[in-house]
């Protein structure tokens, strides 16, 4: 969707039934007193406010083209809207109710689809209320539940009194595994500042991930780290079989602070591990810190290898795997120990089995044409399970970051303001079903200009 | 659809124009004419209707027929009737001649979109959602159509054969009598199909569709053609008085299918260019093979789309909404989203 002043902005509001979508557009309507908005309600005379002109829809979904799922659109949004936007005394802004029980992607692609809807609207962004109280029973038995939470730009957490904050927080983290772009506020009867919910830009690729997208507990590329204090007698690590041919380490310095303060190192360790690694080979040492050393396991039997600080200190070691799948032991002075602290990384059990974000950062250029091949066999073999994405590319040789934004078949991207002095770098975020993250980043890194390794975020 | 014959050559030369004026509060979205010439009838989405008298331009008489928006207004087959349809979910029936409301006909909440004069008698149809329903000039109802499962978008008497009637929806276009509630023949095609129009000898029915294509049935095998590759969706389509020609837009070029011989099938369109965007509304007039395509743009143009011949054009800022000959199919007129009006004159 190309970006213009004069077009009218276009809310859509989803959620189950009681999840307070008539008080928050009784609420708008309120607050925006003065100002021309249409609202499209799927129900009659359930609000009546004189400043409002409020049509009532009955959802009819039309299927286009050769009748696939991704390009079906709202029949009676396109006739009313495109109705509304002839009369002179236009709009300020449209409101669109659905009903509790809709699959937002017919609403959203509408505003893709139709030529007429496009020229005068904009979707400005999917609100979706979520009833704390009551979410849990359908968020795992209701698809459309699902998809209302994945579609939106804005969720509240509705009726926060009726609910402990650690249940709400808990809710929270379920939601936010689902749909990690999503801004998320905690309300009580709706109450939510306008500029919260409206004109916030959600499908705009002018403002595509100036929300920085959240992931919580991040598949970092390494799944262990322990803390050593090292001093001149080095460290020896012995592994055994385990079930890759290799193993990708590095060794950070963590300085003065705590033993427990590896948490600081994660960003650095995370790009440490998308260099270049220096493959070891047994009896090899590390012996550097911030470098990505590859310990090369394929030899059978045991295999040794020593940690060899330059200078004296505490020490971190991340590693690819976890020590326990190579029955890794570390002695110093032939003496076996233990980790002063250790921490493992693996995917949190919070995360939604069916619905979830996938987001891929990576420096470097991608080539345009791989890199469109890939996102058209995806989305052509995918489209359904991909309801939203939003990124920003560095293209090779182009000097203008490149942005887009998509929901399920129907993409959008343009060239943007050019790179400065910042290193180029991607950022996708796919929200969908079924997501697989590995064939993703994988898909993903093989349409990097340079073969570079990426981390996943 | 087929590879499209080199455009038709043109010189341009300006349209005549009578009078010009703004008429309505807002955008015009019906236009039409009375029986006897004399009266236009304008809807705009203020919710009001206007009557103009031709001649001069001027407004006999105005007043607001519908809350929010009138979406049509027309004169009964001899004008002794006219009715206006509006967002409010009514259609209200007038004297045709002092404009006394005699009666209303309700269809609830939803948009009544279209209505249409029987063409011999006073009965009309009215749609609004997946209501349908045939009432006498009183309000009474004389036919209500049930079997609708989505929104109808066009409603179209049947040129020759009296009683009978095509819509048009989501799906498909259905055939009825008046004597049935329950439609009579169903033509299905998986698409939005926005508009239904006969050809005057009743043997093709033409659609356009949401999804920028053309569909058209033969009569009565059910035969079906398909012509898609518009850059947008077909919201115009018209047939010459011969039924030979069909004009559909969908996109700034006006594309006329030729029916004579085996055709449409197989042959090449003919290819009208001229305006700067969109086409927004084309009718061909009562007789003769002059096209009158209005556009986006603003401007107007009457082709003739016989010879390679002149080309009359007005432009205007606003876009076109409508445009309506007389019966004679001299004089011409325009509505505007402005609420503008004018008429002009073809030599």
């Amino acid at each position: 969707m190309s970006t213009s002043n004069n077009k009218v902005p276009v809310t859509v509001l989803t959620g189950f039934l009681g999840s307070g979508k008539t008080t928050l557009l009784n609420r708008i309507l309120t607050e925006n007193h003065g100002k021309r908005i249409a609202v499209i309600e799927n129900e009659f005379g359930e609000i009546g406010i004189d400043n409002a002109l409020v049509v009532s829809a009955e959802e009819e979904i039309f299927e286009m083209n050769n009748g696939c799922i991704c390009c079906t659109v709202r029949g009676d949004l396109i006739r009313i809207l495109g109705n509304l936007m002839k009369r002179r005394d236009k709009f300020d802004y449209i409101l669109v109710e659905t009903t509790g029980l809709a699959d937002p992607a017919p609403v959203a692609q509408t505003f893709f689809v139709d030529d007429e809807i496009q020229d005068a609207l904009e979707l400005d962004g999917i609100v979706t209320l979520v009833d704390t109280k009551h979410v849990l029973m359908h968020l795992d038995s209701s698809s459309e539940c699902k998809e209302q939470v994945a579609f939106a730009d804005v969720i509240l957490l509705n009726k926060t009194d009726l609910v402990s904050e650690a249940e709400i927080d808990q809710l929270e983290i379920r939601i936010r595994s689902m749909n990690a772009m999503a801004k998320i506020y905690r309300t009580k009867d709706a109450a939510i500042d306008m500029e919260s919910i409206l004109n916030i830009k959600g499908f705009d690729l002018e403002h595509a991930l100036a929300v920085k997208p959240t992931f919580l507990q991040p598949d970092y590329p390494f799944e262990w780290a322990g803390v050593f204090e090292i001093d001149n007698s080095h460290l020896k690590i012995t592994l055994s079989e385990g079930p890759d041919p290799s193993m990708s380490v590095s060794l950070l310095n963590i300085g003065e602070a705590s033993a427990e303060d590896v948490t600081a190192l994660l960003d650095q360790a995370v790009k440490t591990f998308s260099d270049k690694n220096i493959s070891l080979s047994p009896g090899g040492s590390i012996d550097s810190t911030g470098k990505l050393y590859k310990l090369e396991l394929a030899q059978t039997g045991s295999k040794t290898f020593y940690v060899k600080p330059k200078k004296a200190g505490k020490y971190v070691l991340f590693t690819q795997h976890k020590p326990e799948e190579f029955s890794m032991t570390i002695e110093r002075n032939e003496i076996e120990i233990d980790a002063i602290f250790s921490t493992n990384y693996e995917a949190s059990h919070t995360h939604d089995s069916e619905v979830s974000s996938v987001g891929i950062t990576s420096p470097g250029d991608l080539d345009e044409k791989k890199f469109n091949e890939w996102l058209s066999k995806l989305l052509r073999e995918q489209g359904t399970d991909i309801f939203r994405m939003k990124g920003v590319l560095s293209l090779a040789g182009k000097s203008e970051r490149f942005v887009f934004q998509g929901v399920h078949m129907l993409f959008d991207g343009r060239p943007d303001k050019p790179w400065a002095d910042e290193e180029r770098s991607n950022q996708i975020v796919f929200i969908g079903r079924n997501l697989n993250r590995k064939m993703l980043v994988e898909g993903f890194q093989s349409c990097l200009k340079k073969n570079r390794q990426l981390s996943i975020r | 659809m087929p590879q499209k014959e080199s455009s038709v050559e043109h010189t341009l030369a300006p349209l005549p124009e009578i009078w010009k004026k703004i008429t309505a509060l807002d955008y015009i979205s019906d236009v039409s004419w009375s029986p006897d010439g004399n009266q236009i009838a304008c809807a705009d989405a203020s919710g009001y209707v206007s009557i103009i008298a031709a001649k001069t331009g001027y407004m006999s008489l105005n007043w607001h027929a519908h809350k929010v928006g009138t979406l049509m207004a027309r004169w009964s087959h001899d004008g002794k009737y006219f009715a206006s349809a509006g967002q409010d979910g009514k259609v209200r029936i007038y004297d045709g001649a002092s404009f006394e409301k005699l009666s209303t006909i309700d269809h609830g909440g939803n948009w009544v979109e279209h209505i249409a004069w029987h063409g011999q008698r006073d009965v009309i149809l009215s749609a609004a959602g997946k209501q349908l329903k045939l009432s006498n000039a009183d309000g009474s109802l004389v036919q209500n159509f049930t079997d609708h499962k989505s929104t109808i978008a066009d409603v179209a008497w049947h040129p020759v054969v009296p009683d009978l009637f095509a819509t048009s929806s989501y799906g498909g276009a259905r055939l009825w009598t008046i004597s049935k509630h329950q439609h009579k023949r169903f033509l299905d095609w998986k698409g939005s199909l926005l508009n239904i129009s006969y050809s005057p000898n009743g043997k093709v029915l033409a659609a356009g569709c949401q999804d920028g294509a053309a569909h058209i049935w033969l009569l009565p095998s059910g035969e079906d053609l398909f012509m898609n590759g518009y850059p947008t969706k077909v919201r115009e389509l018209s047939w010459d008085s011969s039924s030979r020609y069909l004009a559909t837009g969908g996109g700034a070029e006006i594309i006329v299918w030729d029916f004579a011989g085996k055709g449409p099938s197989g042959s090449k369109p003919l290819v009208f260019s001229g305006h700067e965007s969109f086409v927004s509304v084309l009718k061909f007039a009562p007789q003769g093979l002059r096209l009158a395509s209005g556009g986006i743009d603003g401007n107007v143009l009457v082709w003739d789309i016989n010879k390679k011949g002149k080309t009359w054009l007005s432009s205007d800022t606003s876009e076109v909404s409508g445009l309506s000959w007389r019966a004679e199919g001299k004089l011409l007129v325009a509505s505007y989203a402005s609420g503008g009006l004018a008429l002009f004159e073809i030599p």
